[in-house]
């Protein structure tokens, strides 16, 4: 709910201000859009910017039509995805560079740890499983995005769980 | 009710750090609609400029076409339109056996001429001199 209110206010924002919205939506997203591009197509981090680059570009350049998106961060997740899928024939399977790997945060080194598990899940497990975990999109979304129905999403989401546990022998 | 599993959250705090570079957010920047305003605009400014100078020729077009004075036709003059004159004398209503044009009216004056002798038309005008010579008939 938090989120959508987030949401809804950043494009009210946009709205008034294409400039002053773009300038927050980029703030909030950007960051999160290129770690999607990196660890869910396994992009390297000049074809992950480019990518988040190319999704983007619409809202600064045709304010008025992007300003009647309803869902913004389902929308920018669809767009950067459909920009990484343009990308995948050549690239999808680069490892990925030292440069872009975790290497902050709580816990690098199990950060490192999550990254390099998720890179053993199948695609569409490891794009669900990103999405709903660190792209913040419920199931419904991320059907819409994958264009797959509400059970398929649950199923992989559970089997990618799963996997990731056993990868990394999570022990609680 | 919270039933989320202890590895979802697990998994969440392991947030990524890649960031967005600051290259990526200048591109967007160049890109934006409101940094290229249309004056700054190639295209828009090409396109102008082509609807100017095309206005201008135009209007330097007509100024020069009604600067020229057309040369005077020298006109034609025009006969003017006769009706076809008519060649046959006009039908005599009513003869008279005599080839006087004079009318019966007419005739009456010159019968009776020493009484209206209407010379003095043919002679040049002089009003006192008219007067006095016929004021016995005034």
């Amino acid at each position: 709910m938090k989120s959508e209110n987030t949401n809804e206010n950043l494009m009210s924002e946009y709205a008034k201000n294409p400039k002053h919205g773009f300038e927050q939506i980029y703030r909030t997203f950007a960051d999160r859009l290129v770690q999607y591009a990196v660890h869910s197509f396994r992009f390297g981090a000049e074809e992950a910017e480019d990518a988040v680059h190319e999704a983007l570009l619409p809202w600064v350049q045709n304010p008025v039509k992007m300003r009647e998106v309803k869902n913004l961060k389902a929308y920018l997740y669809a767009s950067l995805r459909n920009a990484c899928l343009k990308r995948t024939g050549s690239v999808r399977n680069a490892a990925m560079p030292d440069d872009m790997a975790a290497v902050e945060g709580p816990d690098p080194h199990l950060q490192a740890d999550v990254a390099s598990a998720l890179t053993r899940l199948p695609e569409d497990q490891r794009e669900t499983v990103y999405l709903k975990i660190w792209g913040d999109l419920t199931f419904a979304e991320i059907a819409e995005l994958q264009n797959v129905n509400l059970q398929t999403v649950a199923s992989r989401y559970r089997y990618a769980l799963a996997k990731l546990k056993e990868i990394l022998q999570w022990n609680p | 009710m919270n039933n989320k599993d202890p590895f979802e959250t697990f998994l969440e705090k392991q947030s990524f750090s890649e960031k967005a570079s600051e290259s990526l957010r200048s591109r967007l920047e160049r890109s934006a609609s409101w940094n290229r305003p249309w004056w700054k605009n190639p295209i828009t400014v090409a396109i102008l400029a082509a609807c100017l100078i095309a206005v201008t020729s135009f209007l330097l077009l007509l100024a020069a076409r009604s600067a020229i004075k057309p040369p005077v036709a020298p006109i034609a003059e025009q006969m003017p339109v006769f009706e076809e004159p008519i060649s046959i004398p006009p039908e005599v209503i009513a003869k008279n056996g005599k080839s006087s044009p004079l009318s019966p009216f007419q005739q009456r004056l010159a019968e009776n001429e020493p009484e209206f002798n209407l010379s003095f038309i043919d002679r040049p005008v002089n009003y006192l001199e008219a007067r006095r010579e016929y004021s016995d008939l005034i």
